[in-house]
């Protein structure tokens, strides 16, 4: 298995909310999404941030699904056994704005499989792992996200990692590899 | 899942980082000594990936603790440990440490066998950035994952996140990184460490 960069976003220039991953190539087995990220938004303690994906910058179609096995500063969450026909697939949390003393980055790792459309009814698949912790652990947490993208037969040329409450601030980017 | 050994080494035998993939072993070790730490880390990679194996072995050697620095007093840092220990979840977090002490990074069996077997893999992401504490520079972040398991007693995964503060020395760029397993006892002959740079 080979591991090949593609691309990198950043929000350097600017806070953005949706950071795009464009021409995607067809030519791997799968993607893997390395990065660090935070936002502007004031969040409460929890998993109350959202850093969710877009397949081909689908925003209203309802075909994301998700689900969620985490914990948080307080101990182990309760599951999200699935959200379904959604408009994003969750895949991260992050701590928001200057909790604990700073703007925290979260750590996310995701993977994505079946993205080229080859084959009916094989939805494009996601694995990920978002990791943060903050001074005294007061905003920390640990999440597996696995979920799916109902695109059928279309394949996935761009991806957007959408920050759903506040914009990434500048430090934020993300690499995207090819697996084969 | 591992980001790619099997084309990482064989990459590394052929004394060769291209061949179109983005990782490249920087340092293997198969010290067996608790402590390792990797020195002079080059700043030409956007990522760094510790990958660490240890085979059973027939003595209890403590427990089975990871730990991560940049550097030996790590104020300023926090870590927070999400586990399976068979059928139950929990959480371990840890804040900063004494001197010398590092950060838990990994959690595990402590009555390892002969028929138990580690791995850990931790990733630095953007590693050599410039160190900060506002919105266009940051402190550092790392994510780390493994199991280990003991046929005979227990299995364990689980999912660590390890922040640094601003105000510690052991925050970015990181050019130094020492691993080590937690009660310093030595490990058992088989265990192989690697650090992996990835472009």
């Amino acid at each position: 298995m080979a591991l090949e960069f593609i691309a990198e976003v950043d929000a350097n220039s600017t806070d953005t909310e949706n950071l795009v991953f464009t021409g995607i190539p067809q030519t791997y087995d799968s993607l893997r999404i390395v990065g660090i990220g935070n936002t502007d938004y004031s969040l409460s303690q929890g998993m109350n941030g959202v850093f969710s994906l877009q397949f081909n910058e689908q925003t209203s179609d309802s075909k994301h699904a998700y689900m969620r096995v985490a914990s948080d500063y307080n101990g182990v969450l309760t599951n999200n056994e699935g959200t379904y026909n959604a408009n994003y697939a969750e895949c991260g949390s992050m701590s928001g704005n200057a909790p604990d003393g700073g703007y925290w980055p979260a750590t996310y790792i995701i993977d994505i499989y079946s993205y080229k459309g080859e084959a009916s009814n094989h939805d494009v698949q996601y694995f990920s792992r978002s990791v943060l912790a903050t001074n005294d652990n007061n905003y920390s947490h640990a999440a597996y996200y696995a979920g799916t993208y109902n695109n059928g037969t279309t394949a996935i040329t761009s991806l957007q990692l959408k920050s759903a409450f506040g914009n990434w601030i500048r430090f934020s980017k993300f690499s995207l590899y090819g697996r084969d | 899942m591992p980001f790619g050994a099997g084309k990482v080494a064989l990459l590394g035998a052929a004394g060769s980082g291209g061949g179109g993939s983005s990782i490249e072993p920087i340092q293997t070790s198969t010290s067996t000594a608790a402590s390792l730490t990797f020195t002079s880390i080059p700043q030409t990679y956007k990522h760094l990936w510790l990958v660490w194996t240890l085979p059973g072995n027939s003595s209890n050697w403590g427990n089975a603790y990871t730990y991560a620095e940049n550097d030996p007093v790590p104020n300023y840092s926090a870590s927070h440990i999400f586990y399976d220990h068979d059928y139950s979840l929990a959480i371990y977090q840890t804040d900063e440490q004494p001197a010398g002490y590092g950060l838990k990074m990994a959690y595990g069996d402590d009555s390892v066998s002969t028929s138990s077997v580690q791995y850990h893999e931790f990733l630095w992401p953007y590693y050599s950035d410039a160190a900060g504490s506002g919105t266009t520079s940051r402190w550092l972040g790392a994510s780390g994952s493994g199991y280990t398991g003991n046929p005979n007693t227990a299995f364990y995964s689980y999912l660590t996140a390890l922040n640094e503060y601003g105000g510690s020395t052991a925050t970015l760029p990181i050019t130094e990184l020492t691993v080590k397993f937690g009660d310093g006892t030595a490990l058992p002959s088989g265990t192989t460490r690697t650090l992996y740079g990835i472009n």
